[in-house]
């Protein structure tokens, strides 16, 4: 599975604002201004799972009575996007930030106070995954040791940037060899089985974007057509793709990996 | 215990060492959105934003950390101090924070964290836990080698029964304290292995984890914490059916402890518990009675009661039984978010069941199995569906549903219930 690079999608009217995040974008992201929602929505629909999405959430509704519905709109239909609400933080909208947190913005960029270049790029990085660990989070049993939990949230956040088992070991700052066995210690499949888990986990969440066709989560997954994706996940969970998203791409394929979870957890059987 | 220092603390080892990576979030949807639904108006969103500050500039190397913040942030954001009448308690450390804001390239990761922890441990006063943990998390991001910051937020999350989250930071705590030779935390991330294991039900693993924390705490004579150790293992003989002597090792913290210790109510609480288990009602209920004086938190007080409720249809003294039922129940209907709360109810229902009251026993045991599932809490949960069981049980046969034990010697357990009750009201009068 090869995903290009990220794209990041700004629709906000703030010129300097707009021309700050172009700066910041640099080679690791594909900087593209968006002048509506509409149009955002379409840029959304082609983009990868890694894509990132800064919007002004006052965008053509200044004022009246909180964010726009359009941003509500779209993150019903593309629940899987890391979206950023960049504005201004004011005492009168502590509510409309409760709002923007249960629609599912990611992230918070602060204008006039944290949106230097420096803090961008580092809220960027951070939001890396984020929506897939979010339904992570509320699948693993809760009996699931802290440090499995901490290496699946690392894998999600590889996967998600188009990663590998070296980008993982990177990330939690192991070697190879060291990931393999903390992998076994957390009685956790390998790095590259668990890679290869996420990825199916990623397409899953997509497959459950109401606003995304399955050619479009192949080709956001990196295949040329929806044939690879059938492959792949006819291999790990046993259903096309249109079979899992009429019963529930995620539940479904995270159930096969959890019942996995627990062939490995059997096999060691042994006290943390 | 030893003095907070002021100073990061120094790896003490050249060795190659991975520190386990904690998890940083929960469930909130963004960075720090719990505070938000927590404290409302002007305050929350002030401490809010602070955690943001703080988060974002620990996630800096110090020498980037320079131009985080745009010209100006930190004069709007002493305005919003100003503009939120913020409590007494809580503006030294939101004003440290703000001039960190100032200058964060000169800010102190020593005071940055001490104002977070100031901050987490004003908020988990208030009952606002999540705020508490975020704010803790905060303290641990800005000296991220200081194992006692990982284990303060490892104990606040087992209190959130985010058990997960608690689990990773009490593992990066043992793996800070031992690069650091912070004895101290290492041997109370143990201890904090061991009781998060236990609330989970895992006995052996708990067990072992306490035992971990004894050595250490002996290792380097770390007397108040070997007392903590000998007690959590008294509480897991005490519940495990083995031919170990759980008294043996109360003793042995009782001796540790010392007259003084502020852990001894508990100590004695736990004793009382066991000897009620045993069937030696009169020796726990003059412990719990000697022990209601010491309990000042709500929390801790309905677990008293509670157990005070149950000593007491144990021994035969229903008015005592009826007056304790009451005000145990109006204490639950007050404080939804108990940590003990499920345990509490389950001891309530073992009263009745003990006086032969089925109906109320049946509710208890009820309450507490759904309180205890929701928290994840499995013992108590088992506890609990072994109640109901038992009760309707005995209702569908007509017949009294008690199950009290038959009490071994009681010898023993009298002469050290006297000498509890002696050194509980010394220590009281000593205060």
């Amino acid at each position: 599975m090869k995903i290009g690079a990220r794209p990041l999608l700004v629709l906000h009217g703030d010129e300097t604002f707009r021309e700050r995040v172009r700066k910041v974008a640099g080679r690791e992201y594909t900087f593209q201004a968006v002048p509506d929602w509409s149009s955002l929505e379409e840029a959304v629909r082609e983009s990868p799972p890694s894509a990132l999405v800064v919007v002004n959430p006052y965008e053509d509704h200044p004022g009246r009575g909180g964010p726009s519905p359009s941003l509500r709109s779209l993150l019903v239909e593309f629940p899987s996007t890391a979206v950023f609400a960049a504005m201004e933080i004011t005492p009168d909208r502590t509510e409309d930030l409760r709002t923007l947190g249960k629609w599912g913005v990611v992230q918070v960029i602060a204008i006039s106070h944290d949106d230097t270049p420096h803090a961008l790029v580092q809220r960027f990085r951070a939001s890396q995954g984020r929506p897939l660990k979010a339904l992570l989070e509320q699948v693993l049993p809760p009996e699931t040791p802290g440090r499995a939990r901490a290496i699946v949230d690392a894998a999600a956040e590889v996967v998600a940037v188009g990663g590998h088992g070296r980008d993982l070991a990177r990330s939690l700052h192991l070697s190879r060899r060291t990931l393999l066995r903390w992998c076994e210690r957390a009685e956790l499949p390998p790095p590259r089985k668990l890679l290869a888990w996420m990825r199916i986990l990623l397409a899953a969440e997509l497959l459950d974007d109401p606003g995304r066709t399955v050619l479009s989560v192949a080709h956001a997954c990196g295949y040329s057509s929806d044939s690879g994706l059938r492959r792949v996940t006819q291999k790990f969970v046993g259903s096309s793709p249109t079979e899992l998203r009429r019963r529930g791409a995620f539940a479904r394929s995270s159930k096969s990996f959890l019942e996995l979870m627990g062939k490995y957890r059997k096999g060691a059987g042994a006290i943390p | 215990m030893r003095a907070k220092r002021m100073t990061p603390p120094v790896r003490r080892t050249t060795r190659r060492w991975r520190t386990p990576p904690a998890i940083t979030h929960g469930t909130e949807a963004f960075e720090g959105a719990g505070i938000l639904d927590e404290i409302r108006g002007p305050l929350g969103l002030l401490l809010w934003q602070s955690l943001r500050d703080v988060s974002l500039w620990a996630s800096f190397p110090p020498e980037e950390r320079e131009e985080i913040f745009v010209a100006g942030a930190e004069e709007n954001r002493l305005a919003a101090v100003r503009a939120a009448e913020v409590d007494v308690q809580v503006e030294p450390p939101l004003m440290t924070i703000v001039r960190m804001v100032g200058a964060p390239g000169s800010a102190r990761p020593e005071t940055v964290a001490m104002a977070c922890q100031h901050i987490a441990h004003w908020a988990d006063g208030q009952g606002h836990s999540g705020t508490g943990i975020a704010f803790a998390q905060a303290a641990a991001m800005a000296l991220p080698g200081d194992a006692s910051y990982a284990y303060a937020v490892g104990r606040l999350a087992r209190r959130r029964a985010e058990y997960a989250r608690a689990e990773t930071w009490f593992r990066r705590a043992v793996a800070l304290a031992r690069q650091t030779g912070d004895w101290t935390s290492y041997a109370l991330a143990f201890s904090g292995l061991g009781n998060l294991y236990a609330q989970r039900g895992n006995v052996p693993a708990a067990r072992r984890f306490h035992v971990r924390a004894l050595r250490a705490a002996r290792r380097h004579s770390l007397r108040q914490i070997q007392g903590a150790a000998l007690h959590d293992l008294f509480v897991i003989a005490a519940g495990a059916a083995g031919d170990e002597d759980p008294e043996r090792y109360a003793r042995a913290a009782f001796e540790a402890y010392g007259q003084d210790h502020p852990r001894l109510p508990a100590l004695a609480h736990d004793l009382a518990y066991h000897w009620i288990l045993r069937g030696h009602f009169e020796p726990a209920l003059s412990t719990f009675q000697a022990l209601l004086p010491h309990m000042t938190r709500l929390d801790e007080r309905l677990v008293v009661l509670a157990n005070v409720a149950r000593a007491a249809a144990g021994a035969g003294e229903r008015k005592l039984f009826e007056e304790t039922w009451d005000e145990v129940w109006d204490g639950i209907a007050r404080s939804d978010s108990l940590e003990n709360g499920a345990q509490v109810l389950l001891e309530l229902g073992h009263g009745a069941a003990t006086l032969g009251e089925p109906e109320r026993a049946e509710r208890a045991a009820e309450r507490a199995l759904q309180v205890a599932t929701g928290r994840g809490e499995t013992r108590v949960q088992a506890a609990a569906e072994a109640l109901l069981e038992s009760v309707r049980r005995a209702r569908g046969a007509r017949t009294r549903a008690v199950e009290v034990p038959h009490p071994a010697s009681g010898g023993d357990a009298e002469a050290f219930a006297a000498d509890l009750v002696r050194t509980l009201n010394a220590a009281l009068v000593s205060r």
